[in-house]
């Protein structure tokens, strides 16, 4: 509600609404980063991540009049995105394994950067085990930064349903992660 | 002692709760050593989460925009709104000052050409057919008409011409100087992009 497009042009959004392409490649380029962000962190495949942001920008494109320009023109296409993330994912499993076997064969000189790399993808990996449904709100909350209102928002849930996934997930997370959390 | 913290702990730690409760959580965690315990926690794997790999790009913005554009179907635009047809006006007001300027221009100087040419001006009159030639230019209705069939415009001034494009050349400048503001914020906008 009370979140506009402050941080884009309401020009631009009209423009594109009308059938400027200009206009809406400019808008693809502001937000390609987050959107490929979200959908990265929603199927952890970068070729998947890819086609689902082509894809969810072209559905953008295509249901833009639908855009009602006092929202906020971001969560619609996070909202897009995860949609889009959600049902690719479902159709074909991402390869799991497909960025582990370079971590594999940098593991030769064992020092803390590879240490690093590893507690990432085994956090990756466990995000990714999640629930689709609770996912999208670790990834708009913990990458994104949106509040809660702003995650109800995009995901057309409840406040309380944004707070009992997180709490949700996090317990989760916090069960799985156990042993890097008692570490230091 | 009242309850812990409990399914609160995660809107308490990212700030979402109503200002008097997160008194009372603050208070309640103050004294309980076993809820400090759990935000503890809590706060490490926030941070751990944070820590992500970075995404590996397939393709840059640029090149990433240039696949969508490639692929955008021309969609039907939006029904005629109201805004529209105002900012389809807006846009037309230039073209239509040229024309007014153009149109004056060229009756202003047909006329006085007209004028010099012996015997000119009868022939432009009786070049426009149905044109009486006797008309009284004392019946405003009769002006109005004649100032559309060129005939009166002899009649106009030197002074009456300037001022006329006088006007329209200023009506013409104000819009420019909006039209230039309006475009220096969309590039700022573009900019900010
Ligand atoms: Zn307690």
């Amino acid at each position: 509600m009370g979140s506009s497009n402050t941080d884009v042009s309401t020009d631009l959004i009209v423009k594109a609404q009308q059938g400027d392409q200009e206009a809406f490649g400019d808008l693809v380029r502001y937000f390609h980063d987050r959107v490929i962000n979200v959908v990265y962190r929603m199927c952890g495949d970068r070729y998947l991540a890819e086609e689902a942001a082509q894809i969810a920008f072209i559905k953008a494109w295509q249901h833009l009049s639908d855009f009602r320009l006092q929202t906020s023109f971001r969560n619609w296409l996070y909202r897009i995105a995860i949609n889009t993330a959600t049902d690719i994912i479902r159709k074909e499993k991402p390869d799991e394994n497909l960025d582990d076997i370079q971590l594999i064969s940098n593991q030769e000189n064992g020092d803390t950067h590879v240490e690093n790399e590893e507690r990432r993808q085994q956090i990756r990996k466990v995000v990714l085990a999640l629930p689709d449904a609770s996912r999208a709100v670790i990834v708009l909350r913990e990458y994104e930064g949106l509040s809660y209102r702003e995650i109800a928002e995009t995901l057309d849930i409840s406040m309380g349903t944004v707070m009992s996934r997180l709490n949700y997930a996090r317990n989760r997370l916090a069960e799985m992660l156990s042993g890097y959390l008692e570490e230091t | 002692m009242s309850d812990h913290i409990g399914s609160l702990l995660d809107a308490y730690l990212d700030h979402e709760l109503s200002p008097v409760r997160m008194r009372a959580i603050e208070d309640h965690v103050a004294d309980c050593e076993f809820c400090q315990k759990e935000i503890e926690q809590r706060r490490k794997l926030i941070v751990l989460l944070k820590d992500a790999p970075p995404v590996p790009a397939v393709h840059s913005k640029d090149q990433f925009a240039a696949i969508i554009q490639s692929q955008l179907m021309p969609r039907p635009a939006k029904p005629w709104t109201y805004q529209g047809v105002l900012r389809l006006g807006w846009q037309a007001v230039p073209v239509a000052l040229l024309f007014t300027i153009i149109f004056i221009q060229t009756v202003f100087w047909l006329g006085n050409a007209m004028l010099i040419i012996p015997g000119g001006s009868d022939m432009l009159l009786g070049s426009i057919p149905g044109l009486p030639i006797e008309i009284n230019l004392s019946d405003p209705i009769q002006i109005v008409v004649n100032l559309f069939r060129i005939y009166y415009f002899p009649a106009w001034d030197w002074l009456t011409g300037i001022i006329a494009t006088l006007i329209i050349s200023i009506t013409y400048i104000a819009w420019m100087i909006i039209w230039w503001g309006q475009q220096q914020s969309t590039n700022n906008h573009r900019m900010a992009l």
